[in-house]
C-alpha cells in the first residue's frame, strides 16, 4: 500500500475530501442509507416492503420539517409551481452555505488573485423574512473574506483585501398603494398573467424539477427575446415547499455554464440571530459613502427628483460640452439624461436599445490623470488607445468597459457588446 | 480525512475507508481529467462529481481488491468524461445530490496542476497526434469537439450521414485518447 498523498500543493484536494466525508456522514444518517443495508439481506421482503412504506413516510415528513433529502418535486407547470411555493409555510429565517460563481472576467486578460468577489468562492448566508441579508464570501488566498449586508434600505459591503467599507442607501419602494391592492401570496390567474407579460420579453423554460442542497426545488430559464446583447439568459431555482430562493444565476450567449452564480449548496431553515448582521468589521477600515448627491438644488425635500433629460437641458446643468453624436457605432441616440457620481453632475447618453446598446458616462475627471482600478480592486486591466490618449478596457462575457480620460471629462463607454464595438464608439466620441 | 490501510470502498466497510479512496485516487484522478479537458475547473468540477458518484453508488461496487476498486473508479470517470465531450458541460448531478462545495483553486494551485498534468507539452502531442488522424477524421473533430458543431451539422458540412459523422468522431477521439493514456507521469487505472 503506498501512502496517501496529503494534497499539500492542491489544498482544494483537501477540501473536497473534506466535503466529500461530511457528505459520507450525511448519508450514514439517512434513510436511504439504512435501505442499502437492509438491501443486502435475503429473506427481509416482506419485512422490508414495511419497512420502505414507514421510511417513505418518514421521509415525507422528514421534507416537510426541512430535513435534508435527495428527492426532486413531482412536475408541475411553471404558474402552479410558483404559486405553491409562495403559498407555502413561511419560513423564519435562513443560514445556508453558498458557492459564489463568478467568470465574469476572463482570468487571462486581468490579474484576480484570490479576490472573493473577482475570483469567485465559497461562503456563508444569512437572511431573516424581513429582508435582512448577510453574505459572507470566503478568501481562499489569505487576502480576506469579503462580507455584504443589507439591513433594511442600508447596503454595506466590506472588502477585506482593501480593508474598506462601501455604504448607500437603497431607494425606497414609493408604490405601495398600488402594491398593497395585490393579495398575497398572489392569485394562481394573476401569477399566470404575470408570466404571460413575462413572456413577450423573455422566453421561459418549464418549471424544471430538480434538488438544490437537499431540498426539492424547481428551476426557471429565462432567456432574452431580443435585445439582449451578449447575455445568454437566466437562471433562478427556487425551494419547491416554501419558495426560498437556492440559486440565481447569469448566463453569456452560448455559454452552457454560468458567468455568474450564487447557490446555496446547504441550507437550514430557522431564526436567525440578531447578532448575525452585525458585520466584524476591524477598526481603521476605511468608509467609503457611494451615496450619490442630488444634482439639482432646485429638489425639494419632500419631492422625488425630477429626472432631467435631453441634450439641451442635461448641456445647460453642466460646465463640460457633453459628447452626445446623434448616431454612435451604428445606432441612434436614445436619451440623454442628467445624472450624479462621485457628487458631481455628469450626463449619461444612450445608444440603441436594451442591452444591445450602448451607454457613454460623462463626469468631471477629478482623478488628477490617475487610472482606475490597481490594487485594491486586484484588477489588472489592459489599455487601449482612444484617439491621442490611453484608457483601459474591460472585457467580460457579458460586455465591454472603456474608460478614458480627455479635457477634464472621464469618458465610461459600455454595453453589452463585442469589445470592437465598445472601442469604436469610443474613438468616434 | 484519515488514512486507513484499505482504499477500497466497500458499502460495509467504515466511513474512513472512503476517505482513504479518495486521498489514494484523487490528485490522479484530478491529472487524468486535466490532460483530457485542458481546463483545470472543469477537471475539479469532473473530479468532484466523479468522487460523489462512487459515494453515492459504492453500495453497488463488487471489488474484491483495491485494483478493482480503481477500475471501478475510472469507469464512472471515464463515463463522466464522455458526458463532458458529448455535452460541452461537466455534470453535476451528484455533486448537487450531495450538496457538496466544490472548493475554488487559487492560482499556485492552478500552476501546480498544469505541471502536474504536463499540460504544456501535451499540447504539443496532441497536435501532432491530431495530424496523425486520417483527414476525414480530422475533419470531423475539428468540427465537432474545436468548432463545437452538433453532429448533424458536422454531418451535413461533410456531406456524409449522422452515423458516419459519429463514427469519425468517435474513431479520431478514441486514438487520441489511446495516445494519449501512454504518456505522463501518472500511471493511470484503466476501466
Amino acid at each position: 500500500m503506498t501512502t496517501p498523498p496529503d494534497h499539500r500543493d492542491l489544498r482544494f484536494l483537501g477540501e473536497l475530501g473534506d466535503e466529500l466525508e461530511r457528505a459520507e456522514r450525511d448519508l450514514e444518517h439517512r434513510p436511504s442509507g439504512v435501505l442499502w443495508r437492509v438491501r443486502a439481506q435475503r429473506g427481509l421482503r416482506g419485512p422490508l416492503l414495511a419497512v420502505v412504506l414507514v421510511l417513505a413516510m418518514a421521509t415525507g415528513v422528514a421534507a416537510a420539517t426541512g430535513v435534508i433529502s435527495t428527492t426532486t418535486p413531482p412536475p408541475k407547470p411553471l404558474a402552479q409551481a410558483i404559486h405553491d411555493a409562495m403559498s407555502g409555510p413561511q419560513v423564519e429565517g435562513v443560514s445556508a452555505r453558498i458557492r459564489f460563481t463568478n467568470r465574469l472576467i476572463d482570468s487571462s486578460g486581468v490579474a484576480q488573485g484570490s479576490d472573493p468577489l473577482l475570483a469567485g468562492s465559497t461562503g456563508r448566508l444569512w437572511a431573516t423574512p424581513g429582508g435582512d441579508v448577510r453574505l459572507e464570501l470566503q478568501s481562499s488566498g489569505g487576502g480576506g473574506d469579503a462580507q455584504i449586508l443589507l439591513r433594511g434600505d442600508q447596503l454595506s459591503i466590506y472588502h477585506a483585501a482593501a480593508n474598506t467599507v462601501y455604504r448607500m442607501t437603497l431607494p425606497q419602494h414609493t408604490d405601495s398603494q398600488a402594491s398593497s391592492k395585490e393579495p398575497w401570496p398572489p392569485s394562481l390567474d394573476g401569477i399566470r398573467r404575470a408570466l404571460e407579460r413575462l413572456s413577450a420579453h423573455a422566453s421561459l423554460s418549464d418549471a424544471t424539477p430538480t434538488n438544490i442542497a437537499g431540498r426539492p426545488a424547481y428551476s426557471l430559464r429565462l432567456a432574452p427575446l431580443q435585445h439582449g446583447g451578449l447575455v445568454g439568459g437566466a437562471e433562478i431555482a427556487w425551494d419547491a415547499v416554501n419558495g426560498a430562493p437556492l440559486r440565481a444565476g447569469i448566463y453569456a450567449k452560448g455559454d452552457s455554464s454560468p458567468v455568474l452564480q450564487l447557490e446555496a449548496t446547504r441550507i437550514s431553515f430557522g431564526p436567525v440571530p440578531a447578532s448575525v448582521f452585525d458585520l466584524p468589521i476591524p477598526a481603521g477600515a476605511q468608509v467609503v459613502d457611494l451615496q450619490a448627491k442630488r444634482p439639482s438644488a432646485a429638489t425639494g425635500p419632500s419631492k422625488p427628483a425630477q429626472p432631467v433629460s435631453g441634450l439641451p437641458a442635461v448641456q445647460a446643468q453642466l460646465p463640460f460640452t457633453v459628447a452626445a453624436p446623434d448616431t454612435l457605432a451604428g445606432m441612434a441616440r436614445s436619451e440623454v439624461r442628467l445624472i450624479s457620481g462621485g457628487g458631481h453632475a455628469g450626463a449619461l447618453v444612450t445608444y440603441g436599445q436594451g442591452l444591445d446598446g450602448i451607454a457613454v458616462l460623462q463626469l468631471p475627471d477629478t482623478s488628477g490623470g490617475a487610472q482606475p482600478g490597481g490594487e485594491h480592486t486586484g484588477l489588472s486591466l489592459p489599455s487601449v488607445t482612444i484617439g491621442s490618449v490611453r484608457g483601459q478596457e474591460l472585457t467580460t462575457a457579458l460586455g465591454t468597459v472603456v474608460t478614458f480620460s480627455r479635457g477634464g471629462v472621464r469618458y465610461t463607454v459600455m454595453g453589452s457588446v463585442i469589445p470592437a464595438t465598445v472601442e469604436a464608439a469610443a474613438r468616434a466620441l | 480525512m484519515p488514512a486507513t490501510p484499505d482504499p477500497t470502498p466497500r458499502s460495509t466497510t467504515l466511513p474512513a475507508d472512503f476517505a482513504a479512496f479518495y486521498a489514494e485516487h484523487a490528485e490522479r484522478l484530478l491529472v487524468f481529467f486535466a490532460r483530457r479537458t485542458f481546463d483545470v475547473e472543469i477537471a475539479r468540477d469532473l473530479t468532484a462529481e466523479t468522487f460523489a458518484e462512487a459515494l453515492r453508488t459504492r453500495s453497488r461496487l463488487r471489488a474484491s481488491s483495491p485494483e478493482e476498486a480503481g477500475g471501478w473508479l475510472y469507469g464512472i470517470a471515464r463515463h463522466k468524461l464522455s458526458r463532458f465531450v458529448r455535452r460541452g458541460v461537466a455534470e453535476r448531478r451528484s455533486i448537487e445530490r450531495l450538496g457538496l462545495a466544490l472548493p475554488a483553486i487559487s492560482a499556485d494551485e492552478h500552476a501546480r496542476v498544469v505541471e502536474l498534468a504536463g499540460l504544456a507539452d501535451l499540447r504539443s502531442v496532441v497536435a501532432a497526434e491530431f495530424r496523425r488522424l486520417s483527414a476525414e477524421q480530422q475533419e470531423a473533430v475539428q468540427l465537432r469537439v474545436v468548432e463545437e458543431l452538433s453532429y448533424g451539422e458536422v454531418a451535413a458540412r461533410l456531406h456524409i450521414s449522422e452515423p458516419t459523422a459519429r463514427a469519425r468522431v468517435s474513431r479520431g477521439l478514441r486514438q487520441l485518447a489511446a495516445a494519449l493514456d501512454g504518456l505522463g507521469p501518472h500511471n493511470e487505472v484503466t476501466a
